[in-house]
């Protein structure tokens, strides 16, 4: 038989004295951490986590709205599968995604290291293209309404002011024009924002670094790729993800502009879900297209983890 | 023995008594939720409230303004979540007050019809009465009809049409003198609803036109897409319509036809205000049907009040709603709105511009057909309205449309 010591030396009592406190003032602390955080959390809960839940719920019954919903189990899924107006959606935001992201990032990319470059007026530009971001999507949405309109709009006048008439158009009602023209309005508002994000960027390169490839014989083009481009990734990454997932949740300027039309030709997921839920009455079916955009967006999110690991 | 003997002691209880008077006063004052739709002329709506208000200082009405469109998409959440109005102004038809009558989200008002409500129109009540119940008050009397500019048309030696050929001939006309013959937006899609509705009334059988409606006989049928065909294929292949109708907003529309832009254009009666001061004199027909038909004018209800079934303001409601509807406020409507109420207006002593006289003596003359979107579940209003921008597009032929509306119908 063994037996445990039941007392211990006074410099060790002293010490696991001494731990014991550390830990209590360490759960303390954690405890008041989390008393901090509560309120956010609860509030989280609340208007995110429980109606996220309740969608996923909602995605299996085919509630209209009015009464108890009814399960139907994955038939709201099997009806998504063959769905032509969500692929077209779908497909639509594939195409807002790509150029949405695309054109402002490059664009603002070549004019931030222009005006980064000591260009004259660099604040003067800076502010200019900003000033869009700081507008109401909704009301770029109804002034470039009229720069498109078939009968007064800037765009056809001065077209055939110049001898183009014949290429006037409804740019808004036409089925092949019409997702780009309001694209193009949305990439007018945000280029700003990628310039003044890269702009800040650009900030961190070190001058002589570019200096000494300059030196070196480096071409603009090469100092760009391989001096500047990689010293500012980690943000670059950030706009890249930033616009990507802006470009899933596509509504208001959609709406503003064309509610999707014609003919569902600039319909996005968001307007479609939209039209379904809420006009249709169809809230079974709207969460299910509800969470298509939260596995698109979720997607996107872990497609910007890679990017960000890669850039860092 | 002495009752307030001491001037003190009564002046302060007639003090308590002064004070306490008005919050019993506030106690037994109710309050009305109300929504509506009348954003275009909501002045008018709040002049209505005021002069009921005057009249039943009683009752407080709370007024909520929602456009149409808003109003679909949250009474249904509204009502069943207990947050909705007492009283509501929404559409009549089976599609819209029908599933809320179905669900038992709104009151029957049978009772009402035999008291306050007795004089409004009978085919007026029939539009919102579901299962053998009434369940609302209809409003606002609408036709579809073709306006025109009589100046425009003298200019041009054009007749008022009493045929369709004369209506494509006066199309013709317009075009050949560099006149844009119909100013027609379809931006939005429900536009082209109106269109419809005025050529299929026209072109299908009316009988044959409402058990479409019901749902008993196919909407894919030779005459409904005859229908599309002359009102969408054939008008934007003559050059009736101005261009690129898909990218003109409806308002864009009536702004060009009230600028003197072009000859017609065919809306409703809602637009009788709006074009009461064009620089021009203005005139309506009703679009002439095709030979061997009869021309049956789109007609109906622009909406209805309703009385949410769990209101604990059931009283105040059905106050109000005698209000509404009371003849003897009829200025109200007809001079303070331009909106038609839903009885009669002989003798009720209003002053109306001559094109709104006109349309409330067309309203009690001949045969009216319906205005079809008013009466089809939103589903069915969704296939028109991208439909019908599909045809005008050159996407989709009228054949397919016909076969796309049934489609919805069996869906």
């Amino acid at each position: 038989m063994t037996t445990t010591p039941r007392t211990k030396a006074p410099h060790a009592r002293s010490a696991g004295a001494k731990n014991r406190r550390r830990r209590s003032r360490t759960a303390a602390r954690e405890m008041a951490g989390l008393w901090f955080v509560l309120p956010a959390l609860v509030i989280y809960l609340m208007f995110f986590g429980l109606p996220f839940l309740a969608t996923v719920g909602l995605s299996f019954t085919d509630w209209n709205g009015i009464g108890w919903p009814d399960f139907t189990g994955v038939a709201n899924y099997v009806r998504l599968a063959v769905d032509g107006a969500m692929w077209s959606a779908l497909t639509n935001n594939l195409i807002w995604v790509v150029l949405g992201t695309a054109v402002p990032v490059i664009v603002g990319l070549i004019l931030a290291v222009m005006l980064w470059s000591d260009a004259r007026g660099s604040v003067a530009y800076r502010t200019i293209f900003f000033l869009p971001v700081i507008l109401s999507p909704v009301v770029i949405g109804v002034i470039w309404g009229w720069i498109y309109n078939p009968l007064f709009g800037l765009l056809n006048t001065g077209l055939r002011e110049v001898g183009l008439g014949a290429w006037a158009m409804g740019w808004l009602g036409e089925s092949e024009t019409a997702l780009y023209a309001v694209l193009l309005t949305a990439i007018w508002s945000y280029f700003g924002f990628c310039i003044v994000v890269l702009f800040a960027g650009l900030q961190k390169v070190n001058p002589e670094l570019v200096e000494a490839a300059r030196t070196d014989g480096a071409s603009a083009t090469q100092r760009f790729r391989h001096v500047i481009v990689p010293q500012i990734a980690p943000v670059l990454t950030m706009v890249i993800v930033y616009t990507v997932i802006g470009g899933f949740n596509a509504f208001d300027m959609v709406w503003v502009m064309t509610q999707g039309g014609p003919n569902n030709a600039s319909e996005v997921i968001a307007t479609y879900t939209y039209e379904v839920a809420f006009r249709g009455n169809d809230y079974g079916y709207g969460a299910t297209l509800s969470m298509v955009m939260s596995v698109v967006a979720l997607l996107a999110a872990w497609a910007t983890m890679i990017l960000r690991r890669r850039g860092a | 023995m002495r009752h307030f003997g001491n001037p003190a002691l009564a002046g302060m209880l007639t003090l308590a008594l002064t004070l306490a008077a008005p919050v019993a006063w506030a106690q037994d004052k109710v309050t009305l939720r109300v929504w509506d739709s009348f954003t275009e002329n909501s002045d008018g709506m709040d002049a209505m409230i005021a002069a009921f208000e005057a009249a039943n200082p009683t009752i407080d009405v709370e007024r909520d303004v929602q456009a149409t469109e808003d109003m679909r998409a949250i009474i249904q959440t509204a009502l069943n979540s207990g947050t909705g109005p007492d009283v509501f102004q929404y559409d009549t038809g089976p599609g819209f007050a029908g599933v809320l009558a179905k669900a038992g989200l709104i009151k029957p008002l049978d009772d009402l019809y035999a008291g306050p409500l007795a004089k409004v129109l009978p085919w007026t009540k029939e539009r919102v009465t579901f299962d053998g119940k009434t369940y609302g008050v209809g409003n606002q009397l609408e036709f579809i009809a073709v306006y025109y500019n009589k100046d425009l048309f003298a200019a041009n030696n054009i007749a008022v049409p009493t045929t369709y050929a004369e209506f494509q001939a006066a199309c013709t006309a317009l075009k050949d003198a560099g006149i844009t013959p119909i100013a027609f937006g379809n931006a939005a899609g429900w536009p082209a609803f109106h269109v419809f509705s005025a050529y299929a009334n026209n072109m299908v059988p009316q009988d044959q036109l409402m058990a479409m409606i019901r749902g008993e006989t196919s909407w894919d049928d030779p005459a409904v897409t005859s229908a599309i065909q002359a009102a969408f294929v054939d008008n934007e292949a003559n050059g009736c319509f101005n261009a690129s109708v898909n990218a003109v907003s409806y308002d864009d529309a009536n702004a060009l036809f009230a600028a003197g832009q072009s000859g017609m254009t065919i809306t409703g009666g809602w637009m009788i205000n709006g074009f009461k001061d064009n620089p021009f004199a203005t005139g309506f027909f009703f679009l002439p049907a095709p030979d061997g038909m009869a021309t049956m004018p789109p007609a109906g209800l622009g909406g209805g009040y309703f009385v949410n079934a769990a209101t604990t303001q059931g009283e105040a409601a059905n106050t109000f709603l005698a209000f509404l509807f009371d003849p003897a406020n009829a200025a109200l409507w007809v001079e303070g709105m331009s909106v038609i109420p839903s009885y009669s207006l002989e003798g009720a002593g209003v002053e109306v511009s001559p094109l709104l006289a006109e349309a409330a003596a067309a309203l009690s003359a001949g045969a009216m057909g319906v205005n079809i979107d008013v009466l089809t579940p939103e589903a069915f209003n969704t296939v028109m309205l991208d439909g019908f921008q599909a045809v005008l597009g050159g996407d989709r032929t009228a054949a397919e449309q016909a076969t796309a509306l049934q489609a919805s119908v069996a869906q």
